[in-house]
């Protein structure tokens, strides 16, 4: 067994042990569902039915019924789509990324994490797929063998190359998550206290029985999946926005985007996260297990990326102005001062201003605190797709195109609608699976919590951490200190 | 469930409590060279593959097939149909871009090999919808660790030394969850 420094803050508070662990996160999944949840679930379901409502009009009334004209052939679909796209990014960045890079942290958040990204890119398919108009013919997209010439999907595109990637970014995302919960749905099965229930976990979960072979090739599996998810994520947000960097348009014809939108797409997604945790670790009482730590930490990546976006926003004025393109000059004072100026300003605000609060570590351990700031980058990246894809179109070469673009109630509906199916989705997994990884939580759980002071705890959650060091600092003084002699025992 | 027992008399079960007090018993346990036949936890316990001498797996192999599977598929996708089937001239640019076939390439490579290693795993893990498994302690999904040990001659120096080095139960009666056969017990080496 390895353990870590007493100062360093624990992933798990309190006294507890694996049985407990399992007990406290089946606990949701195996009670009845709570007034909150029914709640939550009644308005998740109601915000669907306006989407659904709208769905149906688009469908049966065609794109005309969208705000899109001449000049502006993308508005709230292309914004929408790429917003939900890069929400679902934190979900693979957790799971994999920082899988390989050994962070323990993220075995208590990467399950929700991962269904997140799951919901976020159900969401997202319905945007492309719906601006097609007649959606029954979507299936033209792939290159299915056909009769008619024979006509074959063009590869050089960079809207097809969406097709592959968001397909397989799905796909693999979703292999990946439910690799990763099949030993989960074991541990609900040998709970099952009814025949029925039993029945249905024993069929999603498998057959497994935890041996050590099936243990050694899960690891081996999540490993390699993990580095394959690495660079797919990165791909996927890549390739979207390819779809607006081969094209000649001032504003969208740059080289800086594909690390731009990966940025950006993290950056939304660990606030999406944190929207979605601060809520859960409340209502399912897993303050435990998703402490203040976590949420600093991934405060710490949104400060991160959001700085990272705020330089690419200068960049971007800085090459407009460096390469003597007027054209170019002319998009980017147009987006912060031209009629769509409170756009550009919302989403400077929020994504370059407002992360940087963080800095403070106060406001980073603050659940309220963060759960505000969420909501803040949620809005500003929305924006921030908004300001790219609109205020680059509305203006354009010839001024006698020149339009404006005011969103439809259809368009406002579809995008409501698809928050309330990723709440929907989202309800149902936090009802009905385990909400964190039980067997990987367990597997750090020693190494976390052993030799922590205990006088450095603060109730439920915090930690702290001088406090800590002080206390580590009178034991060593003393002697020998009880958790290394538990490491030595064994060997 | 019924939970019927099956009486072996060739091994036992050892259930442990903790995964440290586990390791520690399988180590002296392959010194003396008793025979262990499965070890169940209910996370992966690091380390303990060593100890049993389960070598690590070949899925890596898998893997990589697949990605070169995966890889040509992509190649003969774009090739047939963007090349050989339906040649298209786009601002003169070739009619074999393998540049611009690239993202294409990459995700049919990370499609097929996820898929294909995924596929592996679950069948030479005998892993598949609806399996019913053969479970000694319902709990050792949750919180216990379960060894199952062959007995030879030497059964009683063996229990004596489960309960020296800190079993929590030794059980002469196998109890297996649900009519299943028993599984066909492989020695580790």
């Amino acid at each position: 067994m390895s353990h870590e420094a007493a100062i360093r803050e624990p992933l798990i508070f309190g006294e507890t042990n694996y049985s407990v662990i399992t007990d406290e996160i089946c606990a949701p999944a195996e009670a009845k569902p709570t007034k909150h949840w029914y709640i939550g679930f009644t308005i998740a379901m109601l915000t669907l039915c306006i989407g659904i409502v709208s769905f149906y009009y688009e469908v049966t009334h065609g794109i005309g019924s969208w705000g899109l004209n001449k000049t502006i052939g993308w508005g709230f679909d292309i914004t929408n789509f790429v917003w939900w796209i890069g929400i679902g990014h934190a979900g693979t960045l957790i799971s994999a990324i920082l899988l390989l890079f050994r962070q323990d942290w993220r075995n208590s958040i990467n399950r929700s994490a991962e269904a997140m990204t799951l919901f976020a890119v159900v969401c997202a398919g319905q945007f492309p797929i719906f601006h097609m108009g007649r959606v029954w013919n979507a299936f033209f997209t792939l290159p299915l063998p056909n009769d008619y010439g024979p006509l074959w999907p063009n590869f050089n595109s960079a809207l097809l190359w969406d097709v592959f990637a968001i397909s397989t970014y799905f796909t693999v995302s979703i292999v990946f998550w439910y690799t990763g919960i099949i030993p989960d749905l074991a541990t609900l099965r040998d709970r099952a206290k009814s025949k029925t229930r039993w029945h249905i976990f024993n069929f999603f979960s498998f057959g497994w029985t935890g041996s050590i072979r099936q243990w050694n090739r899960f690891e081996l599996v999540s490993l390699i999946l993990a580095g394959l998810a690495t660079p797919l994520v990165l791909s996927v947000h890549t390739i979207v926005s390819f779809d607006f960097a081969t094209s000649v348009l001032p504003g969208w014809h740059t080289t800086i985007f594909p690390p731009y939108f990966v940025a950006g797409a993290i950056f939304s997604g660990f606030a999406m996260v944190l929207t979605l945790l601060i809520i859960a670790r409340k209502v399912m009482r897993l303050e435990k297990y998703i402490t203040i730590g976590h949420l600093e930490a991934m405060s710490k990546i949104i400060t991160l990326t959001g700085t990272m976006v705020g330089i690419a926003y200068g960049t971007e004025f800085f090459m407009a102005w460096y390469s003597g393109y007027s054209y170019e000059q002319f998009t980017f004072i147009n987006r912060a001062f031209g009629p769509y100026w409170w756009s550009y300003w919302i989403m400077i605000s929020c994504n370059v201003v407002s992360p940087q609060l963080f800095w403070v570590r106060k406001f980073r351990r603050s659940p309220i605190f963060i759960f505000i700031m969420s909501i803040f980058v949620n809005i500003g990246m929305w924006f921030e797709r908004f300001v790219i894809i609109v205020t680059s179109l509305h203006r354009d070469f010839l001024p006698s195109s020149w339009a404006m673009y005011v969103p439809t109630w259809v368009e406002f509906g579809m995008f409501v609608g698809t928050i309330g199916l990723f709440f929907v989705l989202f309800f149902l997994f936090a009802k009905y699976l385990p909400v964190i990884a039980i067997a990987e939580v367990k597997m750090i759980y020693k190494k976390t919590t052993h030799g922590k002071p205990a006088g450095a705890y603060h109730g439920e959650q915090d930690y702290d951490q001088d406090k800590a060091y002080e206390l580590a600092a009178a034991a060593h003084g003393h002697g020998h200190d009880e958790h290394e002699t538990v490491g030595e025992h064994h060997h | 469930m019924s939970i019927i027992k099956i009486r072996r008399t060739n091994c036992i079960v050892a259930v442990f409590n903790d995964d440290e007090v586990l390791m520690g018993a399988l180590r002296k346990s392959r010194e003396k060279g008793y025979g262990i036949i499965e070890v169940f936890t209910p996370f992966p316990v690091h380390g303990i593959e060593r100890v049993l001498g389960v070598k690590r797996s070949n899925l890596g192999v898998a893997a990589f097939a697949f990605g070169c599977i995966g890889l040509l598929f992509g190649l003969s996708l774009t090739g047939y149909t963007n090349t050989f089937d339906w040649p298209m001239n786009i601002g003169g640019k070739p009619i074999w871009p393998l540049l611009s076939f690239m993202p294409i390439l990459f995700e049919c490579t990370v499609l097929i090999t996820a898929l294909g290693m995924v596929a592996t795993y679950l069948c030479i893990s005998r892993l598949a919808p609806g399996v019913i498994p053969v479970i000694y302690e319902p709990r050792s999904t949750a919180d216990k660790f379960v060894v199952l040990l062959e007995i030879d001659s030497r059964a009683d120096e063996i229990r004596n030394n489960m309960k020296a080095w800190g079993v929590e139960e030794l059980r002469d009666d196998v109890h297996v969850d649900h009519n299943m056969p028993f599984p066909i017990p492989f020695k580790l080496k």
